[in-house]
């Protein structure tokens, strides 16, 4: 989280407890009264830019979850372009599958790899010949 | 154990990434899923929230288990997996999984006889698609099959079902072991009717396309007993006839760079297809030549996106190597 949402929660938290607190007063006053005054703007703008704030906040506060590529362990974080949010991922297919090629297989791998036609002997075969060659 | 961690695991799994890792990463793989399956399946919660993957890493550890030559829990996979979904008269999947257990783990020469008398014997065996495709493959490593025959058995397979692409993927691999461009690179093109974004199905035929314009170069030489190709007297019909296939490939080069910006095979394509001709050929050479500017603007073009491909970390270290090559490549 950074530290521009931590302060938006902050100041949002402030405004919306602090317009429920003059409404609360406001409605004692009006009791007590027994005027027909009407809730005043100011307090009604205050819990709106509170609200504003707050979502602005958690927006700001969610990071896209980075992805490992497929084969070395090392994590890779999503792409992000300058001035691009991180959580839009981009809509030209060219630029999309840019970072399905770095995570390590595109989307059309399976029919490349044919999982269906493996060789299953000459797989054990060369793992045998890479654990002799190793000792 | 993280959500990441699942989801590499399931992409291994769907891509059928398997199929294609060397003995080293089958090993380090092998361990990770090895490690996943266990706490996963401890974890009650975790294992009812998410059956279905749980199940297809069960597959991927089961085909891991096998490369790597731990037949003992490569079966005990194949048992959880049989009492879930039943035996392999009830799941093809099964029926396929239990074949490739008797293949790998047979007395060597019998093993094929074996696994495929096995998927015949399979309830209703005619009408199991998977079944009939591993069936299929395990035909064609019988003795005293040849490709004619693999040909025939894959074609018919796919008359059933046309729009299984692995096995247009085969098909077309197994003519271009015979040298028959033309068929396979029909094959190609069945795929992409399916998949018509599939920019590494273009990439290969741009490579099928490149190598059947330089076998037409070839054949003509070789007919002709020349000693140097490249001083040899083309035709005005086998130099149209080369330019044709050249630039198709170039064409589908660019395809494929069109849908993939980064991807490093298609630009080394477009690199090595438009670096100027070795040939001293003059017809061939001014055939070339009048569209040279463009060619050349091409080359300049791939080798900085292959550079910035390296630059941007882009893609493993392992295709970094490759690119350098290329780029340095006479």
């Amino acid at each position: 989280m950074s530290i521009v949402s931590r302060i938006a929660y902050l100041i949002g938290t402030v405004l919306i407890a602090h317009s429920g607190y003059s409404s609360y007063e406001f409605n004692q006053f009006i009791k007590s009264s027994s005027s027909t005054l009407e809730l005043p703007l100011d307090i009604k703008l205050e819990a709106i830019a509170g609200l504003i704030l707050f979502v602005i906040g958690s927006l700001i506060a969610v990071i896209s979850p980075h992805q490992y590529t497929l084969l070395e362990n090392d994590p890779i974080y999503t792409a992000i372009p300058q001035n691009d949010s991180a959580l839009f991922k981009p809509i030209k297919m060219n630029k999309a599958t840019v970072e399905l090629e770095k995570l390590g297989a595109g989307p059309f791998e399976q029919i490349e790899n044919k999982a269906a036609f493996i060789d299953i002997l000459k797989k054990r075969r060369e793992f045998d010949e890479w654990v002799m060659s190793k000792e | 154990m993280s959500k990441e961690t699942k989801d590499r695991l399931l992409r291994v799994h769907s891509s059928g990434l398997y199929n294609n890792l060397s003995p080293e990463q089958a090993l380090s793989l092998y361990h990770e899923n090895k490690n996943f399956l266990n706490i996963a399946t401890s974890n009650l919660l975790l294992a009812q929230d998410s059956q279905k993957d749980i199940y297809d890493l069960t597959e991927l550890q089961f085909y891991l288990a096998l490369i790597t030559k731990n037949d003992t829990e490569a079966k005990m996979m194949l048992g959880r997996l049989t009492d879930k979904f039943g035996g392999y008269k009830k799941s093809q999947r099964i029926a396929v999984l239990r074949s490739v257990y008797i293949e790998a783990t047979g007395s060597q020469p019998k093993n094929y006889q074996e696994a495929s008398k096995f998927l015949e014997s399979v309830p209703q065996f005619g009408k199991k698609i998977n079944v009939i495709r591993r069936r299929t493959y395990l035909a064609s490593k019988l003795n005293n099959i040849d490709a004619n025959e693999y040909i025939k058995d894959l074609t018919s397979y796919l008359e059933v079902k046309p729009s299984d692409n692995e096995s247009w993927y085969e098909l077309s691999e197994v003519y271009l072991k015979l040298g028959n461009y033309t068929k396979s690179i029909y094959c190609l093109e069945q795929i992409l009717l399916c998949v018509p974004f599939a920019y590494n199905i273009y990439y290969k035929l741009g490579a099928v396309y490149q190598s059947y314009a330089y076998k037409i170069l070839y054949d003509f030489s070789d007919s002709n007993n020349a000693n140097k190709r490249e001083n040899f007297n083309y035709n005005q019909a086998t130099i149209d006839k080369f330019f044709n296939f050249f630039n198709l490939s170039l064409k589908h080069f660019l395809k494929s760079v069109e849908l993939c910006e980064s991807y490093y095979k298609g630009w080394s394509g477009i690199f090595i297809l438009t670096k100027p001709l070795k040939f001293k050929n003059k017809n061939l050479v001014s055939k070339f030549s009048e569209k040279n500017e463009q060619y050349s603007k091409l080359n300049i073009l791939a080798s900085q996106k292959l550079k910035e491909i390296i630059k941007k970390n882009w893609t493993s270290e392992e295709n970094k190597k490759l690119i350098e090559k290329v780029l340095t490549s006479e």
